[in-house]
């Protein structure tokens, strides 16, 4: 019994670790996926609404222990969507795996936000 | 034929040294995380605890402790007012020698502990962040000073919504992993040695990665029972090949190097351990390059423990369940690196 209560106490001290914000939750999507970026461009696309043209995004895209890999800055269309071509800023292109991707968005004001994440497979 | 496989051998370690390295690591994460309930619930500081099976991931050398102690009873001829010395075999031994030595002799019985033959199976599932299994089984056996072990295991990594180029929803799919892995580890008094080889590949959608490699590592009883060292290098001159529909490239992946110390503490608290160790990514020292593996394990009786660990920024808990020396079982969970979900581990290990 004494086990199980320590047991049960360090659960709740692992519980309390959480230590980011909830995403956004609004609904997107990002196409094609599978993703091959030898043949065209990732398009990400809110399913309500758009991104603004005036903010700063940047794909943080993570591999499996949530380790950013690759970051990529991207300027969303005109008509609110964006498209990135597989190559991050440091001009790496993407190698084949499953990564986290996340859309970070810097407002003029200074604000972050962020989509959440979806997982890209990648040929 | 020697000549042949050291030019082979050699000839595949400058191959992996002259490749290039990925901007990341293969995507078959158990290559760097591991597998396993106790592994998770001692902070992955488990290359100088494992002592089973999965020690062809964790470091080959603990399959040289995949033995039982098989106890005989001899009758020797020894000098008059010989006991059996408290150390190894070895020292009786030179005593034995001494006799021809010696005028007076007499007959004596003697407790000799002998390595018997032991079999081992081991298997493990973990559920993980974002939606990922991961699996892994191993068998080994006692052969000669030593044991050998196979494993296979593997990761899923579930729910990836799918769209075509035009943004059509196809639906959702899996990605697969999956290694097998075949090792020796050899002991002798307090050194255990291991090698064990892998293969692994990763179904990527239209493409495929495959990678190959080795693990190495060593145990020490340093002042045995209280104190052990190990280390172990995972991944060594490991390559992988990637093709996609046009796409083949060739890289390594990255090479790990664990060491970790067991303290168990003298009785009458013998029942507490703790390890200290660490895991460095030689491919990518920078950042988060270098790991803290921490673990205490507490035993409450001979059938249960308790298990805190840190890795890196992962806190873990478990609970561990013994059997006699047959069946063990172990729980454990820890707070992916986000700290946002937890992921659980269950393993089960027999002995017989």
């Amino acid at each position: 019994m004494k086990s199980i209560r320590l047991v049960l106490l360090a659960s709740f001290a692992l519980a309390a670790c959480s230590n980011l914000p909830p995403d956004d939750s609004a609904p997107f999507k990002a196409y094609p996926n599978p993703y091959n970026p030898t043949t065209g461009v990732l398009t990400i696309e809110k399913l309500s609404g758009a991104y603004a043209t005036t903010d700063q995004h940047d794909l943080s895209i993570l591999d499996y222990n949530l380790t950013e890999v690759y970051r990529a800055t991207v300027t969303p269309s005109a008509v609110g969507k964006i498209t990135w071509t597989g190559i991050d800023n440091a001009g790496t292109k993407v190698v084949p795996g499953v990564y986290y991707v996340k859309v970070i968005v810097s407002k003029t004001t200074g604000v972050e936000g962020a989509d959440a994440m979806f997982k890209l497979a990648v040929q | 034929m020697r000549t042949a496989m050291r030019i082979t051998l050699g000839g595949f370690f400058a191959a992996a040294l002259a490749l290039p390295a990925y901007g990341v690591t293969s995507s078959a994460e158990f290559l760097q995380n591991g597998f396993g309930a106790k592994a998770a619930g001692l902070g992955n500081g488990y290359g100088v605890v494992v002592s089973d099976p999965s020690a062809v991931y964790w470091n080959p050398a603990g399959l040289a402790q995949i033995y039982t102690e098989k106890r005989i009873t001899q009758t020797v001829e020894a000098p008059k007012g010989t006991e059996k010395p408290a150390g190894d075999d070895e020292e009786f031994n030179k005593l034995l020698d001494d006799q021809n030595s010696s005028g007076s002799k007499e007959s004596k019985m003697v407790e000799i502990t002998e390595r018997g033959l032991q079999t081992q199976l081991n298997a493990s599932a973990s559920y993980l962040s974002n939606g990922r299994l991961m699996y892994f089984g191993a068998a080994g056996m006692t052969l000669g000073n030593g044991g050998i072990g196979v494993g296979y295991g593997g990761s899923r990594v579930a729910s990836i919504a799918t769209y075509d180029a035009s943004g059509n929803s196809t639906g959702s799919g899996s990605y697969l992993s999956h290694v097998a892995y075949v090792g020796y580890g050899w002991g002798t008094g307090p050194l255990r040695l291991g090698i064990s080889g892998f293969g692994v590949r990763e179904d990527v959608a239209g493409g495929a990665v495959n990678g190959a490699g080795i693990n190495v590592g060593a145990q020490v009883a340093v002042l045995p029972p209280l104190l052990s060292v190990a280390a172990d290098l995972k991944n060594l001159a490991a390559i992988q090949s990637r093709t996609g529909g046009s796409f083949k490239e060739m890289g390594k992946l990255d090479t790990l190097f664990s060491f970790s110390m067991q303290i168990q503490a003298p009785p009458p608290n013998s029942n507490f351990k703790l390890i200290l160790g660490f895991t460095a990514n030689l491919d990518r020292p920078a950042g988060d390059g270098v790991k803290l593996n921490m673990g205490i394990a507490y035993g409450f009786s001979k059938y249960m423990y308790a298990m805190l660990g840190l890795n890196g920024s992962k806190p873990a808990v478990g609970l561990g369940l013994n059997v006699g020396k047959t069946f063990h079982m172990a729980l454990s969970a820890n707070r992916d690196v986000l700290g946002r979900e937890f992921q659980y581990f269950g393993e089960l290990n027999f002995a017989f």
